[in-house]
């Protein structure tokens, strides 16, 4: 009904349009009008840096910034207390990659595999866990020489398997590598046996590193090594 | 009939549509051009917002215009780090109507949204049944960060105030040839028109041209909730950031 009046409508003014001279210009000039709006709407670019401020408000950024006010500095000493000191582990969780930093400097980086956000329910959806990495600032918890794994419920359920009662079959050596950064809340950086998956997000949450990596990560950390994860 | 003298009607009010307009943009571009002139003061006021993010526990963009970087931050602690080609300040502008600025483009800017948003896969994992005789087929590998988000030419980051973070590949930014350029200078056009009218906040708009492995990256990895921290040009003060820790 509403497309029948439109078309209707179209139609009369297209008729009026071929028949009326004076219409056909004030078609003609409105919509030229709207071209024109059409063209002066957008935005208006300045750049954003030292040439757009010119020398003299260079110059004066810099002898400010080596002369603070006394307020100034106290801010500015407060913020570099905040700095980390020391090395500290960064995991950019999307694009699967670790590095370690010292101030400016990244001492290392490695491909490594994060959490695969996959969603995994039991058969009688009592229980459901996503394998997500956690977001924000850790630090090494615990650091453990040939990890034994514990295996969770959900690395049961994944496989079908029953969940066991005894605590002694959840056990499970040699998976997570030669060795383990604990971070909190059952996660970890370790290794794997399946290398060829780095760089991919494939993980139940933790951090996976190749063998090399993970030894070098291991002999530049210490116990309290801050971890931040975005 | 009444349709065609609706039409005979238009031509006059359209000629004082123009002349309107006109006069409209000839009185606001005067103080557009002064108020572009003159230097932001600067005020500790940054460097007050700068130890609040700094003392805080959530994500922050650190845009520095004057020494072409923009910085992922946590806390005081320098995440990843992309080089900016340019970064320029757009003020939107409505049939050559300039659009008055609500705020600076320096300081916190809070709730950045990611467009197009950057969708997590969710893909439910179904347990083979305890009494499986065949044993389950191995999962399928999945694929890499570029190929599940991939990252597009531009995009922007939309904050609850302020102006919007408009991130341009340099690969958007006019580098392509043919038809891939013009495609991309169709589709920024039309941005452009589009963002302008639909301009929220205070409108303007910082625009940021990265490399384009680093704005896929920067795409790929922005954390939900990100404010943004614009260093006023001609302090520096961020730089604080850069010096060895005593």
């Amino acid at each position: 009904m509403t497309l029948d009046v439109v078309w209707s409508w179209l139609r009369a003014t297209c008729r009026g349009l071929a028949s009326s001279r004076r219409a056909r210009a004030g078609a003609a000039m409105l919509l030229a009008a709207s071209c024109v709006a059409l063209m002066g709407t957008g935005y208006d670019y300045t750049a954003l840096d030292d040439t757009a401020l010119g020398d003299a408000a260079a110059d004066l950024a810099r002898a400010s910034a080596v002369k603070p006010s006394r307020s100034d500095a106290r801010l500015r000493a407060r913020i570099v207390r905040l700095k980390p000191r020391g090395r500290y582990i960064v995991v950019d969780q999307t694009n699967n990659r670790l590095y370690l930093r010292d101030a400016d400097t990244i001492l290392m980086t490695a491909v490594c595999s994060s959490g695969s956000g996959m969603v995994l329910k039991q058969a009688d959806g009592a229980s459901e866990w996503v394998f997500d990495t956690p977001r924000g600032r850790f630090e090494v918890l615990s650091r453990i020489e040939d990890p034994i794994w514990r295996k969770p419920d959900w690395a049961f359920v994944e496989a079908g398997a029953p969940v066991p009662t005894r605590l002694e079959d959840r056990f499970e050596r040699g998976v997570l590598g030669e060795y383990a950064l604990y971070f909190g809340n059952g996660f970890m950086i370790h290794g794997t046996l399946y290398e060829r998956l780095l760089g991919r997000s494939v993980t139940h949450g933790c951090i996976r590193l190749g063998r090399e990596d993970l030894r070098r990560l291991w002999t530049l950390t210490t116990l309290g090594t801050p971890i931040y994860i975005f | 009939m009444g349709t065609i003298r609706a039409l005979r009607r238009i031509s006059r009010p359209a000629a004082w549509l123009t002349a309107g307009m006109l006069a409209l943009w000839l009185a606001d571009a005067l103080p557009v051009w002064a108020r572009q002139a003159a230097p932001t003061a600067p005020s500790v006021g940054h460097l007050e917002s700068l130890e609040e993010l700094a003392a805080g526990h959530a994500f922050y963009l650190l845009l520095e215009p004057s020494q072409k970087r923009l910085r992922l931050m946590l806390g005081a602690a320098e995440l990843s780090r992309y080089t900016v080609q340019s970064v320029s300040i757009g003020r939107p502008r409505i049939a050559f109507i300039p659009r008055r600025a609500g705020t600076s483009a320096e300081g916190v800017f809070r709730d950045g949204q990611l467009r197009p948003p950057r969708t997590v896969r969710r893909m439910p994992v179904t347990p083979p049944p305890a009494d499986a005789v065949t044993p389950a087929e191995p999962p399928p590998i999945p694929p890499s960060p570029e190929e599940a988000y991939p990252a597009p030419p531009r995009y922007v980051v939309a904050f609850d105030a302020g102006p919007t973070l408009d991130v341009r590949s340099l690969a958007a930014e006019g580098s392509g040839r043919g038809w891939r350029r013009l495609s991309s200078w169709w589709s920024g056009f039309w941005a452009d028109r589009v963002g302008a009218l639909a301009a929220s906040g205070d409108g303007s708009r910082l625009l940021v041209v990265l490399g384009p492995d680093d704005a896929a990256a920067l795409y790929r990895a922005l954390p939900p909730h990100v404010s943004l921290f614009v260093c006023p040009a001609e302090r520096f003060p961020c730089d604080i950031f850069t010096r060895p820790a005593f």
